[in-house]
């Protein structure tokens, strides 16, 4: 039994939800797939007066891939991304990604890709993914629309990404063009446990080798995902060389100026460890197509 | 100000319940305290040990990470729903054979898990198995007897 008392609420609609998000403002904890939620409600660590059950909400539960773009209901959880044919077929990373969520197939039958957005926390897989495939949560509140870049997003409102009031709908990902590769490459103590470092990324890559276009982030070294847009433009128009490669880990532990010290490990293991981690990752991309959708 | 007791229905192991629970009351608590279904075990509550895991509609879920308020309507099946006229289900029957439990405590959430993998992969391989039994913890066996047992569970 969770110790705070609360009232719940299990919206029918989404304009219901919106409704009742507005009413309670900053005092509603919003709940879908509860993986986030449900044990903080345990430890104490949240203590809302009521719960806001969006678990049903069918507005929220849509997959489909249209003209280039794949767009996920917040509710979609990440069995339904990591075994979508669409997802796997049009964005190869995402699925990738939601497939390597810890914690077991009990966590990714029940917990939501709009979850991990709205918890922010830079030690979860997904996010250095939508932020390398420049993903775009659309948001709803009882008022307004909008759509924000998810990387904006992170960096607005970390830790709490949304304002009060607001419910993330939907997540947008322009679909890579056909061929690309992509690799998620990521430094943990073992499966379940909170991400050290992570790199995603997605190329293509053209049959002699050269990266025609390069996309990039690094999560769980910095408070929220950082996309690598200085090692993109470094390796983009290139073959993938040893030089590069060094070159690359060279910009990247760059770019990590304050990276994250916790009990896992302190900034400088982090931004040593980022580097190497990116190497791996191009050499990937540039060795095999096994990743190649 | 809303109430903080909801009613509610659930279908658990193909019997119908009816009850008026409190709000904070998660599915464990429901299964083990309301409905006296101990097999179910609480190692953690915060969803990392797997030992609760039970079946909610179809899929296996830690049920320390579910509110029992919003199972309602829901069909669930605890370790006590697995066997059949007193008949060992295969992954029990694998766990007996193979020495897979010790102490026991995280068998049950071992179960439910295997039996979904195998449900969903008849043949897996030892990688497969590790990774579908991912979400379980264990601290006797150094899994490698779970491990034989849903190998020999599984579709040769």
């Amino acid at each position: 039994m969770i110790g705070h008392p609360f009232a719940y609420e299990r919206p029918e609609s989404l304009e219901q939800g919106l409704r009742l998000l507005a009413e309670h403002g900053p005092e509603a904890g919003v709940m879908a797939g509860g993986q986030e939620l449900v044990p903080r409600l345990s430890l104490g660590a949240t203590t809302p007066s009521v719960i806001i059950d969006i678990g049903r909400l069918k507005e929220l539960e849509g997959l489909r891939s249209l003209n280039g773009l794949v767009t996920l209901g917040s509710r979609v959880t990440h069995r339904r991304i990591a075994r979508s044919a669409e997802v796997r077929e049009h964005c190869g990373l995402l699925a990738s990604a939601a497939g390597q969520i810890g914690g077991g197939p009990q966590v990714r039958n029940r917990g939501t890709i709009g979850g991990v957005i709205a918890a922010a926390n830079p030690a979860y897989d997904y996010l250095p993914c939508l932020v390398a495939l420049g993903a775009t949560a659309h948001l709803a509140s009882a008022r307004s629309h909008r759509a924000v870049a998810i990387e904006q997003l992170l960096l607005g409102h970390a830790p709490h990404a949304l304002e009060p009031g607001e419910l993330i709908i939907e997540i947008s990902v322009a679909a890579p063009a056909r061929g690309q590769r992509f690799t998620y490459e990521k430094l943990k103590f073992t499966d379940g446990c909170s991400l050290i470092v992570g790199v995603a990324c997605a190329a293509d890559v053209d049959e002699g080798g050269v990266v025609r276009s390069l996309q990039m982030a690094i999560g769980g070294a910095t408070e929220t995902p950082l996309r690598l847009a200085e090692v993109e433009s470094l390796v983009a128009g290139n073959a993938m060389t040893l030089e590069l490669l060094d070159a690359a880990a060279e910009e990247t532990r760059r770019a990590l100026a304050e990276p994250l010290s916790d009990v896992m490990a302190d900034g400088a293991y982090r931004r040593r460890v980022a580097g190497s981690l990116v190497k791996r990752a191009l050499g990937s991309l540039a060795d095999s197509d096994g990743g190649a959708t | 100000m809303s109430s903080h007791s909801i009613d509610l229905t659930v279908v658990v192991n193909g019997a119908s319940h009816s009850l008026n629970i409190d709000t904070r009351m998660l599915l464990v608590d429901l299964v083990r305290d309301e409905l006296d279904l101990t097999g179910t075990h609480i190692g953690c509550r915060t969803g990392h040990c797997g030992a609760c895991t039970v079946v909610l509609d179809g899929e296996v879920v830690k049920s320390c990470t579910v509110l029992a308020a919003s199972a309602d309507g829901s069909e669930i099946t605890t370790i006590e729903g697995v066997a059949s006229d007193g008949e060992l289900h295969p992954v029990q029957q694998a766990i007996w054979d193979e020495h897979g439990a010790q102490c026991g405590y995280c068998t049950p959430g071992m179960v439910l898990a295997a039996v979904e993998l195998l449900a969903e992969n008849a043949s897996p391989t030892d990688d497969e198995i590790k990774s579908g039994l991912a979400g379980n913890l264990c601290r006797c066996t150094g899994y490698q007897n779970i491990v034989n047992a849903v190998r020999s569970a599984s579709a040769p």
